[in-house]
């Protein structure tokens, strides 16, 4: 491809372990978009199964889409993937996203996007210069620096608007739930990928590109810019009702906050004012004063990160957990846990709330720990924190995530708010999203039984948003979100009590997953399923096909489009299946929905779970015994040669 | 030396307790422009902090008594008579960066840019989208209005 709209046309190349760089064209996997669907290609043809992730065998992939760096909601994102060390018990191919600016700057710099292989000897890293130059730098004045420090030393030598990504200490020590992170805290946070940077002892990406003299290179064209103005404006119309000037809201956890704060975008082109006033919205604070560490001059609180400062379960929960921090305790605490780069989703949904579990059912009193575990104490958050990302006595076994550390402990697995394969609890009504109700985590369950990961965090919220009002959207009446799952799904029963029309949403939502980080959009965002600023509640799900069309010049229609998620996510089940995956696998999940939902002690019955899982392998065109796409369903895809390969080497 | 009255223009005001950062401005004013996104493309700049969240723009104040327009030596840098917008005609400009060296902004905050065309430079710096009918394309786009339009008129 020489230069193709939306794109910038090459993909870098770098193996670590001879220093070779180089770069290959990105129009031979234009058929699976960008971003996921690109990397699961590449780790298709390139990552066979039983490799170790933490070894210079696995490759790291970096992969932005047509969109990124665009006038499109949510553009700045980019997508991660590899073998991921925090998958349990084995490790298998799964991906991961961060958003910044980074994948916007790496397209203005010449590329699509990385893939690493190789380990180095020693710590370097990679430094992209205007016009794709491309150089590995030393990084032994990086090595055991934070995320905060290594990105500003970047910025002091490459200029302030370079930016990068890069991993802190916990990434360096191999912790399986280390993150990459870009800016004040976004971060690729599934899959430890942190730890596969630190394996192959590479600190940071850099780019630094000038903010003058553009030639050729770093422009990325666009087929309709018209167009792709007037859905950029509809998209804020439907998001936010237009553009807004910033209202933040008063109180913060019920509390009546009197610290500075102000709407921060978390992403390139982020269509405005996320989480629409809510606690877990993306603010950035600042200069909060703390009487036991220093004054805070600012820090993001967005998504899971209010339960640093305080947690409460439901009323009916197994077990009751309550704690509370003070406010500038708990932002000293997330700075430094995104300083370390550690994953907080793990640590706060999972490790946390595991431990606080198996203290108080005294499972856990045989360690160093046992005695010092107390949530109401940010010394003890902060040792906990070190403990991991020093892997330190009891730390270095927490840092194999907690999992392993109940295997290590020789205990069973009970009372661990982990759903399947190493992920913590995430819309599946037991745990910090316990307040998601039956039957929602049905389709839950059905998400986290056929994924590689925790499902919600790309593919689940755009259900939630409709069914609860999150994000963007503020709660709709019941008629309209009736009228809406009528709409998109073919049935109200898809948001009613019952477990019927569940995998048809599913499927649909995982396919849409595909989309939104391969385009890539942000998944707060899109796909925008509800609006408060229509008569009716509905949003309009043909935006990204909309987008896609504008920006490439290649018109495809919301079904077009749907059926390249569905081919995507059809790759990487293969790619699942290769690694040993099959229905057995999948339902791994019955156990941790057969305990009480924490709300309305629902639990799941497992024969009609079955039942609908069979139905959704039969619309998939999967095998309901096996598990396994069938080879004419591949077909249809246009991946006849992932179904050769399938079916003649590995059945 | 003979000087003739400049109309006085419109200008484009920041507020930045309401931006987040978000980057959109810049990304419209290069696709409305060029046709493409590049931030390096666009006439408005965003100088993003992300660990303060003090993002800061630079865009042309449209100099009541603007050096670039005097400083060009072919007549290249032209003055709307609807909106009193200071612009660079492309097709004049011969690349010579005098406009950019006058700039009482310049160097320290990027006002005055350059793209390559083949070997030529080409400067371009804010027009005020001036022959849009919505008017700046960036004051459009601002999800969180950061951004507002001041008619010459209204300017103080």
């Amino acid at each position: 491809m020489s230069k193709q709209y939306g794109y910038a046309g090459k993909i870098l190349r770098i193996n670590l372990s001879n220093n070779r760089i180089w770069a290959e064209n990105t129009e031979k996997y234009e058929k699976f978009i960008g971003g996921r669907g690109i990397a699961a290609k590449i780790a298709w043809n390139e990552l066979k199964p039983n490799i170790d992730p933490l070894s210079s065998q696995n490759k790291l992939i970096f992969m932005t889409g047509p969109l990124t760096g665009i006038l499109s909601p949510g553009s700045g994102r980019t997508c991660v993937a590899g073998i991921a060390p925090q998958v349990y018990p084995k490790p298998w191919y799964t991906r991961s996203n961060i958003g910044g600016r980074f994948g916007s700057e790496l397209k203005y710099s010449g590329f699509d996007g990385i893939v690493v292989e190789g380990s180095s000897e020693k710590p370097v890293y990679i430094c992209i210069h205007d016009e794709g130059n491309v150089e590995l730098l030393d990084a032994d004045e990086l090595w055991g620096l934070d995320t905060f420090t290594t990105q500003k030393m970047l910025m002091k030598k490459h200029g302030r608007d370079s930016v990068s990504i890069c991993i802190g200490p916990a990434g360096e020590n191999l912790v399986r739930t280390a993150v990459i992170l870009t800016e004040s805290g976004d971060a690729a946070g599934q899959g430890g990928f942190g730890a596969v940077m630190g394996s192959k002892k590479l600190k940071a990406i850099s780019i630094s590109n000038t903010r003058g003299g553009v030639g050729e290179m770093g422009v990325i064209k666009v087929a309709d810019p018209k167009r792709l103005l007037e859905l950029w404006k509809k998209a804020l119309k439907l998001l936010q009702g237009g553009p807004k000037i910033p209202e933040v809201p008063s109180d913060f956890l019920g509390m009546q906050i009197k610290y500075e704060r102000k709407y921060h975008a978390c992403t390139h082109a982020c269509p405005g004012l996320c989480g629409r006033g809510r606690d877990y919205g993306s603010f950035i604070w600042k200069n909060v004063p703390s009487k036991r560490y220093y004054t805070i001059e600012s820090g993001q609180m967005r998504c899971i990160a209010p339960n640093f400062v305080a947690f409460s379960t439901e009323k009916e929960a197994e077990v009751k957990i309550e704690y509370r921090l003070s406010f500038p305790e708990a932002l000293v605490l997330k700075n430094l846990c995104d300083k370390l780069g550690i994953n907080q989703w793990d640590f706060l949904g999972g490790l946390i709330l595991w431990l606080e579990v198996w203290r108080k059912k005294k499972l856990i009193n045989e360690t160093s720990i046992s005695n010092q575990i107390d949530l109401n104490n940010p010394d003890f958050w902060m040792k906990l924190l070190y403990m991991i990302a020093n892997r330190e006595g009891f730390g270095s076994m927490l840092a194999d995530g907690v999992l392993r550390t109940v295997e290590n402990l020789g205990k069973a697995n009970e009372y661990v708010p982990y759903v399947t394969c190493g992920f913590a609890e995430h819309g599946a009504g037991r745990g910090v999203w316990g307040f998601f109700e039956y039957p929602f985590w049905i389709v839950g369950a059905l998400l986290w039984a056929t994924d590689s990961r925790d499902p919600f965090s790309d593919t689940g919220h755009a259900y939630a948003r409709l069914v609860y009002g999150f994000h963007y959207v503020l709660p709709l009446k019941d008629d309209q979100v009736k009228s809406v799952a009528k709409k998109i799904w073919g049935s109200e029963k898809a948001v009613t009590d019952d477990y019927e029309y569940k995998s048809q949403v599913a499927i649909w939502l995982q396919n849409r997953g595909c989309l939104t980080s391969s385009l890539p959009t942000c998944d707060w965002a899109l796909p925008i399923v509800a609006s408060n600023f229509t008569v009716d509640g509905s949003g309009d799900t043909s935006l990204e096909s909309q987008l896609y069309s504008a920006v490439t010049g290649i018109n495809y229609s919301e079904e077009e489009l749907d059926t390249i998620g569905e081919r995507i996510f059809n790759l990487e089940r293969a790619i699942a299946i290769r690694e040993g995956r099959n229905r057995e696998v999948d339902e791994r999940v019955v156990p941790f929905f057969k305990r009480p939902n924490w709300t309305r002690m629902i639990t799941l019955d497992e024969h009609k779970f079955k039942m609908i899982l069979d139905e959704y392998y039969e619309l998939r065109g999967w095998d309901t015994r096996t598990g396994w796409p069938l080879k004419s369903v591949l077909e249809k895809l246009d991946l006849a040669d992932v179904a050769n390969e399938l079916y003649n080497k590995h059945l | 030396m003979e000087t003739k009255l400049i109309k006085e223009s419109g200008v484009i005001r920041f507020f930045p307790e309401r931006c987040t950062g978000c980057g959109a401005c810049e990304l419209a004013c290069a696709l409305y422009h060029e046709g493409s996104c590049n931030p390096g493309l666009s006439r408005i700049r965003l100088i993003k902090d992300s660990f303060s969240g003090n993002h800061i723009i630079e865009v042309c104040v449209q100099c009541s008594s603007p050096g670039c327009y005097y400083a060009c030596p072919i007549g290249a840098l032209e003055i709307d008579p609807v909106s009193g917008a200071r612009f660079i005609n492309e097709e004049k400009c011969i690349g010579c960066g005098l406009c950019a060296k006058a700039c009482p902004l310049m160097p320290e905050k990027q006002i005055i840019k350059f793209k390559k065309i083949g070997n030529k430079r080409v400067f371009f710096k804010c027009d005020l989208c001036m022959n849009r009918i919505e008017g700046p394309v960036c004051v459009e786009v601002c999800p969180s209005s950061a951004l507002i339009f001041l008619k010459a008129g209204e300017r103080r």
